[in-house]
Parts: C-alpha cells; structure tokens; sequence
C-alpha cells in the first residue's frame, strides 16, 4: 500500500491553480480520500443495533436523514436499512462486533470524492443545481440528504462550520466540480 | 362634447369572409397550429357550448404551442357571432405559459457545451487522454474506443488491437461494468431466483456466468457473478444496466421476497478493473504477481483469488470477454492508474497494446459471446441465442413460466446465427434486413436481421451475427442481406468464428 492513492480530480491539478481568497463569495475545496463504509442492516433490529453500538461506539442515527457523531466516524443515514460510516473505521473489528447479527459491509470510500462549498453565496450555487429547499430546517447541520447534483447522485452534507459537504460517486467527480464551478462564476465576477 | 371633431370611424372587424358559393369556399382555417376550421367553431356553437374555455376544449382552438396567439382573436369574433353576444361578453381562454417566445437557452441553462450532461470518467480517464484513445460514450461513461497511432485511421487501429490481443497480450479498462455486492444468509437462493441457471453449488473462490430475465422470459442482463464467501457474492452486470440491475434485484427483494435476508449495495465505483487478455497474460501475470501460483490446476479460469499485483492489493479474476487466456484485475480505483502504468510497463516486452471498446466487440463476436443490448433487444430468450443450457430446468427464477408460452416456444423463432457473406470485403451494416431471394425489389419479407457485424484480421473477412428466423435449424443455408440496394448473398453459420476453449485455459 505505498503506492499513492490516486485522487479522482488530481486531472485538475487544482493545488497548482493557488488558492482563491478565503473570504470569496464562494469557495470550493476538493477533499482528500477518507475512508469509507457502507453498513446495512435493519433499523428495527435490536441485536443489529446493538451489535452496531458496541463496534462505533455510538448509536446509529435512526432518524430519516439525521447525522450522527463518534469521536472519528461519522454515521449518515441514507435509508431504513443503509448508512454511510464516514472516518478510519477497521472494518475487521466492526465486522467481528456485527457477527451474529445479520448485516452487510461494503467498502466504498474509493469510489466517493467529496467537495466542499462555502463562502457566502454558497446556498445561490447549490440552488442552481438541486432541486431541494435548502433553506429548510431539515438542511441544517447534523442533517443529510440524498439528491441530485446537476443530473448525478450526491448525498448533502450540510455542516456547522459554514459549509456544504457533496459527495459524489468518483466518476462524477469531475462533472460536478466543473458544474459547480460554472454555477458560482457569477458571484466570484462580481466580487473581482 | 358638443364640438367633437370628425367622427371617428373605426375599422369594421371581419373575422370570417364567407365563400362565393357552396362548394367553392373551402375551407376556412382560423387556427393554424390545430387545424381548426370556422366550421368547427360554429359547429360548437349550434352544439350547444356557451363558455369559450368549453369551445376551446371541444374545438382544440387555441390550445397549440401558440396558445393561440396566431388565431384567438379571429375564432373569439366568430364565437361571439355565432352566439349573437359581444365580443367582450365571449373573453378569452387563458394563456398558458410558453405563450412568449422563450430562447433555446433558457430553457437549457448552464447545460451546454461539456456541462450538457454527466460524463463519467474511469479512474484511468487521463492515461487514455494522455495516450490518444478516440472515446466512445457508453451511457453517460466515456470509454476508449480505440487507441488510434500517429497516421492510423480506425479500421487500422481496431485490427492491430485485435491482432494483439490475440498473438500476445491487450489491456482494456473494463472499471464501467456494473459491479453489486450481494451478502446475506439466502444471497444464493436470491441468486437462484433472479438468473436462469444455478447457484448453489457454486464454491467459494468460483465464479459462474449468468442470464437475467424479464418475467416475460426475454433476456435482461448477464454477467459473471463471483463467490466471495459462503454469504457472499459481487455480481457483474453490463455497463449500460447497472443502475437497472440494482433496480430490479431491489425491486425484488423489497415487494416480492421481503423475507429473504439479503443486501445488494452498489461498488462499482470502488474498483478499478484491468483487463488483461492474449496467450502472454500468464507470462506477465507471473511477473507482477510472484506470491500466486497461476497455474492452470491452481487457478483455473472461471475462479477468483485475492493477491498482491504490482504491489497493490488486488482481487484477480480468471474471466474475459474475448475468449483469449484472461485476468480481470481488481484494485480499489485510487489505484487504478498506479496498476494500469505497471501493467503498461512490464508488459512493453509482449508489446502489449491496450484495445478500446471497438476491438472488444471484434474479438467479443468471434468467439460468438453475445452483446445485451446488440444481439438482445427485449424479445430474445436464452434458446433463441442458443444458451438453453444457461436454463435450468430444475429450479424456479423470473421469467421460467414465459418460456413455455407457445409464442416463446415456437421453432421459427429468431435465432442468433452467425453470417459470413460472399464478399468477404463487405461489412454489412447492423441492423440490414435478411431476406431469403436474391431479387432486393420491394415487397420484401424480412426473415431478420444483422445484430453484430465487423471486419476480422483473424479471420481476413467481415463476419456477422444476426437473428433468422428458425436459424438454428439453417446453418449451411445461403441466404440473402440488403445491402445498398442490393442483395449480398451470405452463408448461414454457428455464431462462433474462432474456438474459444483452447485458449481461454
């Protein structure tokens, strides 16, 4: 495992292009690989549930679309029966916690890439792009939602500190940097 | 008022000009874009309809792309005429937007140019930029099509790929293939259920090709499907269905047989996936991956084995789709382009030539491996392609009652043959017709069609595959193709050009 891990947007070379100004109307950040599970199991299984709490180390978010936090992992529900388990999880041990309980884990952290969106006018750039209500509560932080980005798949991550979190599956990557660098053309204009 | 000047005379509106005679007045259209006659409108009238919202809904007067922008005004006048009333007491329908003209543009949006729809990228995208591929779009994917050298045009490059994988060694990227893990306690029972054959018995470390069905018997998918564990399975599907794949089985597992314990979850963006073919993919294999015995006896095709490739853990399968000796290797895709450079590089001695998706096709055909999608379009079962043997006959899947309808059983069916014309120079284009005499004249009845259709540099002629009617039963007939208005003959034979057996092992 020494060879590096080859990023999904490292065709951009996106590091030589500088960094824009922090306090941009928009701002945009390819995120490095983090790791990444995708757990099954049912919601309403308590031997699962448990099994799961004993290897997290916190309770699975059972809330449709709700967030929830351990000390390096982060658990989103993406349905009944689906997390994604975001952060450095060994997936050995979890797997040893889940044994007798019936569950699947599928490592999925190589196909993801995810981007984040700030700035001031980064709910104006999203808007262009996804049909959902972004101003909704049930967009705030410590939420999640599964929609579509400019036609592909993103889960929304939207996050205290200011920020949206897409992920989008890898070969999309490039595809939703670009429309989401088209959409905030605008407001990085007028700010110059 | 009393000195207002000259009295104003208004314009007297004639909204109908009758003709001079019966008979000679054609017909009088108002509007235009739903060919509405002053007729029809007075039609409406007498019939009863009072409310012009009703007139318009009876008529279809005013209900094109214009709204009637181009007519209203007209049929409102002859309305109110032949209703005896005011033009204001009639109103006007009400505009439904576009009723403006609205520019191309707006209605596109941002999505032009290379934003016009999502491209998909494999994890080896930039070396085949880089390395001059012409791509293909294969759904929203982007896929080597061919990898055309300084001066080369496609038919040059398509056969020197060609050539290559089958005299020493080609790479194609095959990362597109819908891949789906499938784990749970009844994955092999649901396996059983959803293909056509059988499931069970397959060892762990195995792989097994397989045959989805509508439930009208038709064939919907295929790919390889591997064990992974004794509860566990990562099924292949083709590129262009693998989201309708994790659709159906999700369909199935959701509405149908909720007690199954199962999970499918999509990965087909985690691996990378090289494919390596040719009589030199044992010798290169040996070299990057020195820990595994490759042996034939050790590792036969059609199994799996995890090993260290190049360095990079990898999950290796014995598996291919053009009949050559195949590895299919599987790395997580931020290791796909490190994997691809290595293979490049110690495979320079075998000349290794990577091949795009064109000479897939070429070698794919002459070993007779169908294309779902090219020799299936929704009304082809297992038997017409000559896979009855991927039919159990002692398990039930979806689709197993339609194939003993009496339409899905009859002899005369299309049947995938493959076609060899007299003139080997002649590529005949797929989807030309199949007809039995050798006069091209219309009325013809078609008794088929091309399917798949090529040049090979093995072979030295163009081949074809298509469906004939009763073709299983005509092998060594001659038949006729119309072909720029004429009729070549071909030769009707087994849809194999070249044995695969031998060099598969």
């Amino acid at each position: 495992m020494n060879q590096p891990r080859h990023e999904p947007l490292a065709h951009l070379a996106l590091a030589a292009q500088g960094k824009g100004p922090e306090d941009a109307a928009v701002v945009l950040r390819a995120l490095p690989y983090q790791p990444s599970l995708i757990l099954r199991g049912e919601s309403d299984d308590e031997v699962f549930l448990e099994a799961a709490r004993t290897g997290l180390g916190f309770d699975l978010p059972l809330a449709v679309n709700h967030v929830s936090k351990g000390d390096d992992v982060t658990a989103h529900w993406l349905g009944p029966n689906e997390w994604l388990l975001l952060g450095p999880i060994a997936s050995g041990s979890l797997s040893q916690a889940l044994a007798g309980s019936r569950h699947a884990i599928v490592e999925h952290g190589e196909g993801r890439q995810i981007i984040a969106l700030s700035g001031r006018r980064r709910r104006d750039v999203l808007a262009k792009l996804c049909p959902l209500d972004l101003a909704a509560p049930e967009l705030a932080p410590g939420r999640c939602a599964r929609s579509i980005l400019a036609g592909c798949d993103m889960l929304l991550v939207p996050k205290a500190e200011d920020a949206y979190h897409i992920h989008v599956a890898r070969s999309f990557a490039d595809y939703a940097w670009r429309s989401l660098a088209d959409a905030a053309r605008e407001y990085l204009q007028k700010d110059s | 008022m009393a000195d207002a000047g000259p009295e104003l005379t208004l314009p007297l509106p004639i909204w109908s000009i009758p003709g001079s005679g019966r008979g000679q007045g054609g017909k009088a259209f108002v509007d235009f874009q739903s060919d509405v006659t002053a007729a029809d409108l007075r039609l409406a009238a007498r019939e009863g309809y009072r409310s012009i919202e009703h007139v318009k809904r009876y008529t279809t007067t005013g209900m094109g792309t214009d709204q009637g922008r181009t007519s209203n005004i007209n049929a409102l006048g002859i309305v109110a005429a032949a209703l005896d009333v005011d033009l204001p007491q009639v109103g006007h329908t009400t505009f439904r937007p576009p009723f403006t003209p609205v520019t191309f543009g707006a209605l596109a949006g941002r999505r032009v140019g290379p934003l016009l729809d999502p491209v998909r990228r494999t994890p080896v995208h930039s070396w085949h930029q880089a390395h001059g591929a012409a791509f293909e779009p294969v759904g929203q994917w982007l896929r080597p099509y061919y990898y055309p050298r300084h001066g080369e045009d496609m038919a040059a490059a398509v056969d020197r790929e060609v050539l290559a994988a089958r005299t020493s060694l080609g790479l194609m990227d095959a990362s597109t293939l819908g891949k789906i893990d499938i784990q749970g306690g009844d994955a092999a029972e649901f396996l059983n259920r959803i293909y056509t054959n059988g499931w069970k018995g397959l060892a762990v470390g195995g792989c097994r090709y397989g045959l989805m069905l509508g439930e009208d018997g038709m064939v919907f998918d295929d790919g390889v499907t591997a064990r992974l564990g004794p509860e566990h399975f990562h099924m292949t599907t083709t590129t262009g269905n693998a989201a309708r794949v994790l659709d159906w089985l999700e369909n199935w597992l959701q509405t149908e047989w909720p007690e199954l314990a199962v999970y499918c979850t999509s990965c087909t963006e985690q691996w990378a996936v090289a494919s390596l073919c040719g009589p030199n993919a044992r010798n290169l294999m040996a070299e990057l991956c020195p820990d595994l015995d490759l042996s034939p006896d050790a590792f036969p095709a059609m199994t799996w084995r995890d090993g260290m490739v190049a360095g990079l853990p990898a999950r290796i399968f014995r598996i291919g789709f053009t009949g050559e000796l195949s590895f299919e290797i599987n790395v997580p895709a931020g290791h796909g382009p490190a994997l691809w450079e290595a293979i490049m590089a110690a495979g320079e001695k075998y000349a290794i030539t990577p091949f795009g998706t064109e000479a897939m096709h070429v070698l794919r055909a002459e070993v007779g491996f169908i294309m779902v999608g090219q020799e299936t379009d929704g009304t082809v079962t297992p038997a017409d392609l000559g896979l009855g043997r991927m039919v159990s006959g002692r398990k039930d899947f979806i689709g197993k009652r339609s194939l003993s309808r009496a339409d899905t059983a009859r002899a005369d069916r299309p049947q995938l043959v493959g076609l060899l014309t007299d003139e080997p120079d002649i590529r005949v284009p797929e989807g030309a017709q199949l007809i039995a005499g050798a006069d091209p004249a219309p009325p013809q009845i078609g008794i088929g069609h091309v399917t798949s259709s090529y040049y090979s540099p093995n072979l030295g002629r163009s081949f074809a595959m298509g469906m004939l009617q009763g073709g299983h039963q005509r092998h060594g007939e001659d038949i006729h193709i119309a072909y720029d208005g004429r009729a070549v003959r071909a030769a009707v034979t087994a849809p194999r050009f070249l044995d695969a057996g031998v060099r598969a092992k």
